[in-house]
């Protein structure tokens, strides 16, 4: 049986590090993780699950409101506009996945 | 009482998130903000997930937006998305769109999961709407920028409330 994961770069790169600082392969490695994930999962299922807190969006979205007004006062003192952000972020976005297009292409991206 | 509709399922391309990040008071921000306001229901794939978190993340952007230096900052954006959006697995290929194959995860994405609206502002994403080959895979989709998008949201209630008037 074989596994395929895909991964951000951001993981990968994650991934590379911890097994380079291991000593260990890194198809290796990923193998040990994932075992390791699934024998944590049979312990936890075997464990009867505390009452969870319920999600409330209370918490976030005040941050949210604090994060919302930290963006404005940047904005204000960038003097950049709306348009400014859109050519900045949308050319971000194509360079991100022309990217990982070309690893996925190279082949890279299976572990 | 009136039966109401289903919610219109939206996939938000990276750059309205980022956009929304950077200026809250503008187009992509009310875009986004109706996923909170529950008259969507918003979806992500594990892999678009990744993309907004490395995007918002990439050094090239944190030099020209000191802000996205700001861990807090970036977590909030996260659990936002985190919060309001179904997140789903990675979906299949179902076409490869010639025209800019690094679109094409998204492109299946949206075809995947039956998306109403897909909200971009990327002049490939836009052009997907005349495009024979998506229009046959998703011909309920329609590929807004977020100031067409919400201006559609709002056509509903505009019809109600002149109702109303009447």
């Amino acid at each position: 049986m074989s596994l395929t994961l895909e991964l951000s770069p951001t993981q990968e790169s994650e991934l590379q590090s911890a097994a380079y600082r291991e000593g260990i392969p890194v198809p290796d490695y990923a193998h040990r993780l994932f075992v390791t994930a699934l024998r944590q999962q049979t312990v936890a299922q075997s464990i009867p699950r505390a009452k969870e807190k319920p999600a409330t969006s209370f918490d976030w979205e005040d941050d949210l409101k604090w994060a919302q007004q930290q963006a404005r006062e940047a904005l204000a003192a960038s003097g950049k506009t709306d348009d400014d952000i859109v050519v900045d972020t949308e050319s971000e976005v194509n360079a991100y996945r022309a990217e990982v297009h070309a690893r996925t292409q190279a082949g890279r991206a299976p572990v | 009482m009136t039966p109401s509709l289903p919610l219109s399922i939206v996939v938000y391309d990276t750059g309205i998130i980022l956009q929304a990040a950077l200026n809250p008071d503008g187009p992509a921000e009310r875009a986004l903000a109706r996923m909170q306001a529950q008259t969507v229901h918003a979806i992500m794939s594990n892999r678009l997930r990744s993309e907004y978190e490395d995007v918002l993340k990439r050094d090239t952007l944190r030099a020209k937006y000191p802000i996205l230096q700001n861990s807090r900052f970036v977590d909030i954006q996260l659990r936002r998305v985190d919060s309001l959006m179904e997140r789903t697995d990675n979906p299949p290929e179902r076409i490869t769109y010639e025209r800019d194959p690094k679109d094409a995860p998204l492109i299946n994405l949206v075809i995947h999961v039956r998306a109403d609206f897909m909200v971009a502002r990327d002049k490939h994403l836009l052009v997907l709407t005349d495009d024979p080959v998506f229009r046959h895979a998703s011909p309920q989709t329609q590929v807004m920028d977020p100031v067409e998008f919400v201006r559609e949201m709002e056509r509903p209630r505009e019809l109600e409330q002149a109702r109303a008037v009447e």
